[in-house]
């Protein structure tokens, strides 16, 4: 298809613990379209947030490439990273900076002006609704707003893709929902979005694809709908039982 | 899209560092200074009663601005650098900014040296205000001092990362201070000359010559007390600078093989 945005050509990673060698992915390749959301799924282990640090730059792959628009990301990386926000899973926002200077040193880092910066950050803040916090530090915030900040950092640079490593982890089931609205006005301003989730219902009611991770492998890539005729299921959850079920045969 | 600027963003991260630091000078300087004013104190004023020279106090403070960086070094940077690794990683948003990796590891060390230079600097009025008759400023050549200074916070930059990149967790950071570099400090001349050292225990001297300290201490004792008595000052120099050019190839590609990054 013309519209593929990010291509995951064979990517592997292995390492070392103690002295036991891991293959935490063995050979994924994934074709990511302009403007979908994908949620990438896997019980613990399986090679989700591997996957999605490989593509957010932090850590390179053991073997295999990343293609951004027809181009190796890692020809260059400065300007994949320029159109690629990245919310890891535990909030790292710096905690002797307030929330608006974590803000303000997020998108001056990404080159843009400083009236550019004030900005985006009144823009954000409306949006997520942070504009009481934005002169506290990170430490009074509960999980639910620090996770909000943590998208809207990831934001402050306009990028054209962005990764979300289980955004709702360990969330109050009504502040997950808040950030489900969050996530489908990201697909609405046409960014892509990678989340990895380990939350089926979430998956089921964000994605326009799922794609299933087993021990480092992709098992299954499909929209949920089709997945769930497929396996006659009523919900992604009872796929997902299904197919580990499988596995385990 | 525009091209990024990777002094621009390099310079913002040294910004934040500087910014939290300023949030803790006062407390740093209180320090600094009850260090400083009790190590001048005793040593110029009341060890000349058991025998010292009449100038050990300016010779104490030269070994006091050589180490300035260092306690700061394991005290407080390499302390905090662990803990982040072992932590939140606040460090992993700067290793996905938009510029090679490694240059964000640069970017901490540029702060590092900042701050050692200014605490290396802010020894000397503090050493004046205690020994007063005892150190004459005017005697003392600067531009040495400014370039032993330069190139031992260089130093501390470079070792600071590799020390954090060997520390495996912060339950030995202990162990790291007590085994590796209070020796490496005590050894290296605090309170002695490598000449004194060769004159006493020759193969010790030799010896010590592997330990960066001691050419860091000799190179502040050349601008404080002149030449004579010390090692070279430029052989000084060129030694620390290696050993600084050591420690940040090391330092950096240590932390890349810790922390994984590209």
């Amino acid at each position: 298809m013309n519209n593929v945005l990010l291509r995951l050509q064979n990517i592997t990673k292995t390492y070392k613990v103690t002295h036991k060698t891991i293959n935490a992915l063995k050979g994924v390749s994934l074709d990511i379209y302009k403007g979908e959301i994908v949620s990438l799924l896997g019980v613990n282990g399986a090679g989700k947030s591997t996957l999605s640090s490989i593509i957010a730059t932090l850590h390179p792959a053991t073997s295999g490439d990343i293609l951004y628009k027809n181009n190796s990301i890692y020809r260059d990386l400065p300007g994949f990273r320029m159109r690629l926000g990245y919310c890891p899973q535990t909030p790292n926002l710096n905690p002797h900076l307030t929330l608006e200077q974590n803000l303000l040193f997020a998108g001056r880092s990404y080159g843009m002006s400083d009236d550019q910066v004030k900005e985006r950050i009144i823009m954000l803040a409306k949006r997520f609704g942070l504009e009481n916090y934005l002169t506290q530090k990170a430490e009074i915030l509960s999980g639910g707003y620090k996770q909000r900040f943590m998208i809207a950092r990831s934001l402050m640079h306009n990028p054209e893709f962005i990764i979300l490593d289980e955004p709702t982890v360990g969330l109050d089931p009504h502040i997950r929902r808040n950030l489900w609205g969050v996530i489908r006005e990201l697909k609405k301003d046409g960014i892509t979005v990678l989340i990895t989730t380990h939350y089926l219902d979430e998956a089921e009611k964000l994605s326009d694809r799922v794609v299933i991770l087993d021990q480092g492998i992709i098992k299954l890539i499909d929209t949920p709908d089709k997945l769930m005729a497929d396996f006659k299921q009523k919900n992604l959850e009872d796929v997902f039982i299904e197919l580990m079920n499988e596995n385990k045969e | 899209m525009q091209k990024i600027s990777y002094v621009n963003v390099c310079k913002n991260l040294v910004i934040i560092d500087l910014i939290i630091f300023k949030q803790m000078f006062v407390d740093k300087f209180i320090d600094l200074s009850i260090w400083v004013v009790l190590t001048t104190l005793v040593t110029a004023y009341i060890m000349p009663y058991f025998g010292l020279a009449a100038d050990f106090g300016v010779f104490q403070l030269g070994g006091l601005i050589a180490a300035a960086g260092l306690f700061e070094m394991g005290n407080s940077n390499v302390v905090e650098l662990v803990s982040d690794f072992e932590g939140d990683r606040v460090i992993n948003f700067d290793l996905t900014l938009p510029i090679p990796s490694w240059l964000a590891l640069v970017s901490k060390a540029a702060y590092y040296f900042i701050i050692y230079t200014l605490l290396a600097l802010l020894m000397l009025p503090i050493g004046k205000l205690c020994l007063w008759n005892q150190f004459d400023l005017t005697s003392v050549d600067y531009p040495k001092l400014i370039l032993a200074i330069i190139a031992l916070s260089l130093f501390y930059a470079g070792f600071a990362l590799w020390i954090a990149s060997r520390v495996p967790n912060m339950a030995k950071m202990g162990q790291v201070w007590m085994r590796f570099i209070f020796p490496m400090w005590f050894l290296g001349g605090f309170q002695f000359s490598w000449m004194a050292n060769y004159n006493t225990i020759p193969s010790f001297a030799l010896a010590n010559l592997m330990n960066p300290m001691i050419y860091i201490t000799e190179a502040v004792r050349v601008a404080l007390l002149g030449q004579e008595g010390f090692i070279n000052f430029w052989l000084c120099l060129l030694a620390i600078l290696s050993f600084a050019g050591i420690s940040f190839y090391f330092g950096i590609t240590s932390i890349r093989k810790r922390l994984d990054f590209i």
